[in-house]
Parts: structure tokens; sequence; C-alpha cells
């Protein structure tokens, strides 16, 4: 039961990704893609990461998505819908694509993990991620509180309307 | 996360159950709000349909199924027509983890408090997308002023949560109420200042007074919600007074004990001390003039988070002499 | 059971679908959308790799997680340079942006 609601998370999660990508309004293509974040949240409650699920909601979904359609809406213009969204190269483009994933089949297909199955247990757990985070991991930690501000004050810094 | 056919039966009715509460819940609260703004104010209320009232909801449903659904002219159908749904399903999908008794929860994550706290950020989106679709300028205004209110009052709610969680140990909700069995969570002294940002921040998410510019009815028209007639708005208002229940509910379990209770069943502690919170809320609602778009924005920002930051280092160097 | 090469098929369909994305895309908030698509792919596989081979081992999650941090701040400075180059050239397509072109 709980692999028939898997597959349907991940069907829906890649229809909601293609339909972001090729829909003619990027509002549209901002609503999708708030979708498949939400899937892709449910896919990292079905692999025991509760609490990388959890964060995945909040900050891409209540933060990063409210920042894409923030900048929709400031670069909204009339007649964006007429106008044509993909590019000329989306034939080379889509070959390109398509013979990515060619190489990602053969490597799957390759290493034999179609046959791996789950190990028992629960995964690492809330207590082991919070552990590692800040003994193991505390450096890249720090890191990315520096790049985060850093990224905060050059968004500020950029985003000013010059007088 | 394996479950076997009968324990996903368990849970389809516990869920069920939580539908109906809801339901039910939004057309109580929405009866109570009306009786105590009519206390306050002096007056008496719904008082012709039923005794005090009571049916009036039931009344006030009907009227809302059977209105004219109009659908505004140029607006995007698409976004206006999802934006209801993308703010009452997480409405609903936060009952999941809330505990109305030692065994009455849906189902325990061991990420409870955070998953409520991410699942209400969601309808940020809906808000916004209602005020977008609706093609119309108060709309557009009150969604856009409310969904930089929902985000910038999360960083505070966030960081008080933060301080039960350190206290608690855990960020399960059962967790949180068995950590409270020694004494509630509201006796400590910078539990107190963390209840006081929660309460604030939480009111500012549920868009209630204080804190209601997004759909204020003296200035907006409605905000964000002006174009939608009939069952939409019903969702809408369903959502408001939802979300509403779930912070005053979520209060109650944080800071005051949740279902702890001496020689009465839980889930009747459970819910007289969350609908003492509300009752406390509309008070407040009734009570209080309704902030600028600016003051709310300050003081979010330059009053709370740093509050909430210097609670956060209070209470780890408590934590820390205590052992 | 659900065995590990599907969660490593769909963490490769997401990845090619934003790979197609960002070929395409004229508008550049899509392209930027098609980046998190990306991303969002790149995290599932790691997190699925942690889970099935090393489960005492938190780094599959932690690499997770910095990923997202990593992306929140790349889509910060992304977007407020395309509301800058907005502002200045009235346009969000990137085939108007071509003043350092030969």
């Amino acid at each position: 039961m709980t692999e028939t609601v898997f597959y349907i998370i991940a069907v829906s999660l890649c229809v909601f990704a293609v339909l972001s990508v090729t829909v003619k309004d990027v509002f549209h293509s901002a609503v999708w893609l708030a979708l498949a974040l939400l899937s892709v949240a449910g896919i990292f409650l079905s692999l025991d990461a509760a609490f990388l699920g959890v964060i995945q909601v909040l900050v891409y979904v209540g933060g990063i998505m409210t920042l894409f359609i923030f900048a929709i809406k400031l670069t909204a213009r009339i007649g964006d819908r007429s106008i044509r969204q993909v590019s000329q190269q989306s034939v080379c483009g889509g070959i390109v694509s398509a013979g990515i994933f060619g190489v990602f089949l053969i490597i799957i297909y390759a290493n034999q993990w179609n046959d791996m199955m789950l190990p028992p247990g629960q995964g690492i757990g809330l207590n082991g991620l919070g552990k590692a985070l800040l003994t193991t991991y505390a450096l890249p930690f720090e890191f990315i509180s520096v790049l985060l501000l850093a990224a905060l004050v050059g968004a500020i810094v950029i985003g000013k309307v010059k007088q | 996360m394996n479950f076997p056919v009968q324990e996903l039966l368990k849970l389809a009715a516990k869920g069920g159950f939580v539908l109906g509460f809801v339901a039910v819940s939004a057309m109580f609260l929405i009866w109570l709000e009306r009786k105590v703004s009519a206390w306050i104010q002096n007056r008496k209320g719904p008082m012709m349909t039923g005794p005090q009232g009571a049916f009036q909801s039931v009344a006030d449903t009907v009227k809302l199924l059977l209105k004219e659904n109009i659908v505004p002219s140029g607006a995007d159908f698409f976004i206006w027509w999802l934006a209801p749904f993308f703010v009452a399903i997480p409405a609903v999908m936060a009952f999941v983890c809330m505990p109305f008794g030692p065994h009455h929860i849906v189902y325990d994550l061991n990420v409870g408090i955070l998953y409520i706290c991410s699942i209400t950020s969601v309808s940020v989106l809906g808000i916004f997308m209602a005020g977008w679709g609706s093609n119309n300028k108060y709309s557009l205004l009150g969604g856009m002023r409310s969904a930089a209110q929902i985000i910038s009052y999360e960083v505070p709610l966030l960081l008080s949560v933060l301080v039960v969680v350190m206290e608690a140990g855990t960020v399960s909700m059962q967790g949180i109420v068995h950590a409270q069995e020694p004494g509630w969570f509201i006796l400590k002294p910078n539990v107190m200042v963390a209840f006081l940002i929660y309460l604030i921040s939480a009111t500012a998410e549920v868009n209630r007074v204080p804190f209601d510019i997004p759909e204020a009815e003296s200035e907006l028209v409605a905000g964000y919600h002006t174009e939608y007639s009939g069952m939409k708005f019903a969702m809408f208002f369903v959502a408001e007074y939802t979300n509403f229940f779930i912070i005053s509910a979520t209060t109650a379990t944080l800071f005051f004990g949740g279902w702890l209770g001496p020689w009465a069943p839980s889930p009747v502690w459970f819910l007289l001390k969350a609908y003492g919170i509300v009752f406390f809320l509309m008070w407040v609602r009734w009570t209080l003039p309704r902030l600028r778009m600016d003051q709310m924005m300050t003081f979010a920002w330059k009053v709370l988070t740093p509050l909430a930051l210097v609670n956060v280092l209070v209470t780890g160097w408590f934590l820390v002499r205590k052992g | 059971m659900i065995p590990l090469g599907h969660y490593v098929l769909l963490s490769a369909f997401l990845f090619c679908v934003g790979l197609f994305g960002v070929l395409t895309q004229r508008n550049a908030i899509r392209f930027l959308i098609s980046i998190e698509i990306m991303l969002n792919g790149a995290n599932i596989n790691l997190v699925a790799f942690n889970r099935y081979f090393g489960a005492s081992d938190a780094t599959g999650q932690v690499f997770a997680l910095f990923v997202i941090g990593v992306a929140a701040a790349a889509s910060v400075v992304g977007l407020v340079l395309v509301i800058a180059v907005y502002r200045l050239r009235k346009s969000v397509f990137i085939d108007d942006f071509n003043l350092l072109k030969w």
C-alpha cells in the first residue's frame, strides 16, 4: 500500500515538473513548481527523512516560492503570453536532455540498483541528524550561515532603487 | 514508513474524524465569534435561529451554498480557481499532528510541531494566488501585503517554537506534552517570553486583528477574497477559522500542557485549553485597533526577531547551566 | 518494497526535465525555476542513497540540507539580478541581454 502511494506521488511529481517547464504562462509555471516541491517533500517522507521533508516545505514552498512570485509580479508585462517562451533550439535541447537521461538509464541498469531493497530500521533519525550537523559538519554549517548572510546583503544592495 | 493495510484503514478513519471535527469546529467558532463580539460590544448577537442563535452557522452555510458563483472577467481562471484549495487544504492537513489525548492523534510524526509550522506556511501561496488571479487591484494589494506579513512573522514564530523544543528535548507533539508532566512550560520565565512572542506571531500568521490589514474591511474592501462568492468564499472563511483554531490548539499544547489534566478525560482538557485561548484572542480582536502595514513590519523585524533570538540564547544558557 | 533504482530513476528524470528547461527557456525566471527542479532531483538522489546504503550515517541528509540552503541563496541573488536587469532593459527575456555580444 505504501508503494502505491509512493508511485502516485512520483508520477505526479514528474507530471508537475514537465508541466512547469512547458506551460506558456510564467505564473502557472511557478504554481506547478510549488506542487512539484510539495511532492518532493512527500518523497522525502517516504525515505524516512521527515525533518528534511518538513524543511523542504518550509524553505522551498514557504520561502523560495514567495520570492519567485514576488519577482514574477515585479517583472510581469502585458502581452507576455503571446511572446514565444521557448527558444528556437528546443529540439536540440530535447535531444541533449534525452541523451543524458539515456546515460543515466545505462548507469542505473549497469549497477543493478533495481534489485536493491530497503534495509530495515528507521534511518538516521532526527537526533543523529542534529548531532552530525553540529559535530562532524559544523564547519559547512557555519559557512552556510555566512553564505546566506552574504546573499541577503547582496540582494538588498542590488535590489535597491537607485535614487 | 511502511504500513500494513489495517493500519492504513485506522489512519483513514482518524482522518475522517478530523475532517468532521474541522467542519463542526469552524461552524462553532464562527458562532462563538459573533456571540463574543456581541457580548463585548454590549449587544446580543444572533438570537433568532434556534436558542441563542445556535443554528446561525448552519443558516450561513446554506446561504453560501446557494449563492451564485461569479467568476470575475479577465481573471486568470486556473489560478483563481486553485487558490481556495491552497488555502483550505493546509489548514486541514495540520490536524494530522494535533494531540487531542495520549492516544488520540492521527499520526505522531517525530517532527510534529515543525510539520504544523511548515504546513501553515503553504497558505502564503494560496493567498497570493487569490490576490493575483482576481484581476483586481484591491485583491492584489491585499495578497502581497498578506504574503509579506506572513513570511515576516514566521521568523519569530519558529524561534519561539525553538525555545519550547529546547526545553522539551523533542520535536514531536506527544513528546512535548509528556515533557510538561512535571510542570507546564509557561511557568518558566524564558518560555513565558516565548509564549508572548508566539502568540503575537501566530495572530499575525492567521491575519487576525490587530494584524488583519490584508483583509481589512474598511480599507481594502475584503482584501484578497474580494472576488470570491458562494462556496469558494466559504472555503476561505472555514480555512481562516480552522487556522485560528490550529494556532490556539498549538499554543495550548506547547505552553499549557496540551491534554494534561486531572480527573477528566484528556480530550476535554485539550479542548478547554484550546478554546480558552480562542476566547482570549477573540477578546483581543474586538478590543485593539488595527496596525498599519509599516508598523507591523517594523515590529516583526526590529522588535520580535531580536527578542526571540536573545530568548533562544538565554534558554540555551539556562539549559547548559542546569546540566 | 521500492527498489533503489526507482528513486534514482525519478531523480534522473527530474534532472533531465530541469536540464531541458535550462537549455531552452527564454524567460529568465523560468530558467531559475528549471534550476530549482534540477536541484530537487539531486536532493532526492542524495537522500535515497543515504537511506539505502549508509543508514547510520547522516551525510546524505546533511548534504541535501546544505543544497536546499545554497539553492535558497542562489534563488535570492538570481531573482534580484533579474529584477535589477528588468528595471534597466525592461525585459526578462535572455535573448534581449545581448549588449556584450560581438
